[in-house]
């Protein structure tokens, strides 16, 4: 027991200088955690392991990293604009999960349980990265970022169904639960989100007599991992239920103050979700993976291109900003580990650990690159496409 | 002048476009975590902004208070807005070295003159609603005077005589 501290402490001094590395090289801190986490590997962690204490930290960080997701669901952002919304988020799908799921199938040589979790990692873009180089690049008044933006909340309403879906499937064991598991999970987390607003009316009554900030912060991570423990029992996923909860308290008008309060727990947690998915993964299995990590790299950088072109069309946008969105959509990061994490712990193959590794580090590197170069990039396409004069030179 | 538009950037915060008379726009982008940018908009090229200023909240309220149009108004606003076109409500300090301290609101003349009325005065923290004529104004005090712009022109002017 007595080396438990120094463990964690060195864990979390990993966490620390992951998190310091990203903020000076102004780099996405994900992919630097899941690095940290792979070199620090099994031979510092072994005995937390054991304890098992590592992977509890980390079931927080999915509880967390997923109630913040439901939390920032808004149904009014989601029905603002929605045909159109609907219509650019089902092209992003139809694109970009389909070549997922070749990926997974053709690529990995997985079964069609492991194609459907990559298909999810490779569909979905990573809305906190993407807003933050939104803010980093100041193109938040861009005629492009309206498309980008609605594109990501048709994305999150998406991969909150498509989690509870796999979470089911892969928790649940064998053939009748298989099919009903992520039907009902499925329609739970869409009657959540249809009468959140009704259901949140008791919430916020409760919420509004709690003063102390203390209370706040004790009471909803109480709340949190009741909910989660509940969920659990009845086979839904213990991530699922903090979605669920979000969903509810995201209708409460107290979504700032609890945001606020809860957001240093969620930083905690998350990270050490995002280090100790890096300590799942064995280095000899990266090797096996580094090559078709990074054709699916190019392939999803493609499809996103694509998808920006096609949508940006459709929303009347001109060829270079439509190519700007399309570059910018490009990195992957949060819930693409989330569901790895997911298919790594329902025992499907290692590689998807492995392969999502070095996939989200790939575009992470060159998703970032792209962005910030995106507006020199289209115009030069431009340049190309419509040659200064009629004239031909040469 | 054309309306501002307000729209939501789910995950971001709330952008305010506004397109000025002289053919450019601005749009101003609030983040949810305080920041403002300001994002100036050629009419050439509506696509980017050509100049884009990032501004803490403590120098968004600065500005704001500069511009004093101060426009970051929750919508439920807008209508009484409109209603108290042409009016202007100022909150004036008055400075130890101000010609008005130590004489009283009647003895000045100050509605006859310049048209603008003083509906309150703060002193040391505490209101004086709708005060007499034979209130004496105090150095220190602060005047919260209502009336149209070319009153204020004319009250500034007959403040700074001597």
């Amino acid at each position: 027991m007595p080396e438990t501290f120094l463990e964690v402490g060195i864990a979390f001094a990993g966490i620390a200088l992951a998190s310091l590395v990203a903020a000076q090289l102004r780099f996405p801190s994900i992919p630097l955690l899941i690095v940290a986490g792979i070199l620090l590997g099994p031979a510092v962690m072994s005995a937390v392991d054991e304890l098992r204490l590592m992977q509890v930290f980390a079931g927080f960080g999915i509880v967390l990293i997923l109630f913040f997701l439901g939390l920032e669901f808004s149904v009014g952002d989601l029905l603002s604009g929605a045909r159109r919304k609907v219509l650019n988020g089902l092209l992003d799908f139809a694109i970009n999960f389909s070549l997922g799921l070749a990926v997974g199938l053709l690529l990995l040589d997985l079964s069609p349980l492991g194609a459907l979790f990559v298909a999810g990692i490779v569909y979905i873009s990573s809305s906190g990265l993407i807003a933050r180089l939104i803010f980093e690049l100041q193109r938040a008044a861009r005629v492009e970022t309206g498309l980008i933006l609605s594109i990501l909340v048709f994305e999150d309403l998406v991969i909150a169904g498509y989690l509870a879906v796999l979470s089911s499937v892969s928790g649940g064991t064998e053939e009748a639960a298989s099919f009903l598991q992520p039907a009902l999970a499925l329609g739970i987390v869409a009657a959540t989100i249809g009468t959140a607003r009704f259901i949140s009316r008791g919430a916020q009554r409760l919420l509004e007599r709690i003063v102390s900030d203390e209370l706040f912060v004790v009471a909803i991570f109480a709340a949190l991992v009741l909910v989660a423990g509940l969920a659990e029992m009845v086979h839904i996923s213990s991530a699922i239920g903090a979605l669920l909860l979000g969903l509810i308290l995201a209708e409460t008008g107290h979504v700032e103050r609890i945001e606020q309060r809860l957001r240093p727990v969620h930083d905690i947690f998350a990270g050490v979700f995002f280090l100790h998915f890096g300590l799942t993964i064995r280095l000899e299995n990266i090797q096996a993976v580094l090559a078709a990590a990074a054709v699916a790299a190019i392939i999803s950088i493609l499809g996103k291109t694509a998808t920006g072109l096609l949508a940006g069309r459709i929303a009347g946008l001109s060829f270079p900003a439509s190519l700007t969105a399309g570059l910018t959509l490009i990195p992957r990061g949060e819930f693409s580990i989330v569901l790895a994490a997911l298919a790594v712990s329902a025992g499907l193959s290692p590689l998807i650990g492995s392969f999502t590794a070095v996939y989200i580090l790939i575009l992470a590197v060159a998703g970032s690159l792209l962005a910030r170069e995106s507006l020199r990039i289209a115009a030069w396409v431009e340049s190309l496409r419509r040659p200064k004069g009629n004239t031909t030179s040469g | 002048m054309r309306e501002i538009t307000e729209s939501k950037l789910p995950g971001i915060g709330k952008k305010y476009d506004l397109e000025c008379s002289s053919g450019e726009s601005l749009s101003i982008v609030v983040h949810n975590s305080g920041t403002r940018e300001i994002h100036h908009f050629d009419p050439e090229n509506r696509e980017g902004p050509k100049a884009v200023t990032t501004l803490t909240d403590a120098e968004a309220r600065k500005v704001g208070a500069i511009l004093s149009g101060a426009y970051f108004k929750p919508r439920v606003i807008q209508d009484v807005e409109l209603a108290v076109e042409g009016l202007l409500i100022e909150w004036i300090e008055l400075r130890p070295e101000s010609r008005l301290a130590g004489k009283t609101i009647g003895e000045l003349q100050i509605r006859q003159r310049t048209g603008v009325t003083i509906v309150a005065i703060v002193r040391a923290g505490r209101p004086i609603i709708n005060p007499r004529p034979d209130e004496t104004l105090r150095a220190g005090d602060t005047l919260v005077v209502i009336g149209d712009e070319e009153g204020f022109a004319r009250f500034r002017r007959f403040a700074s005589e001597s």
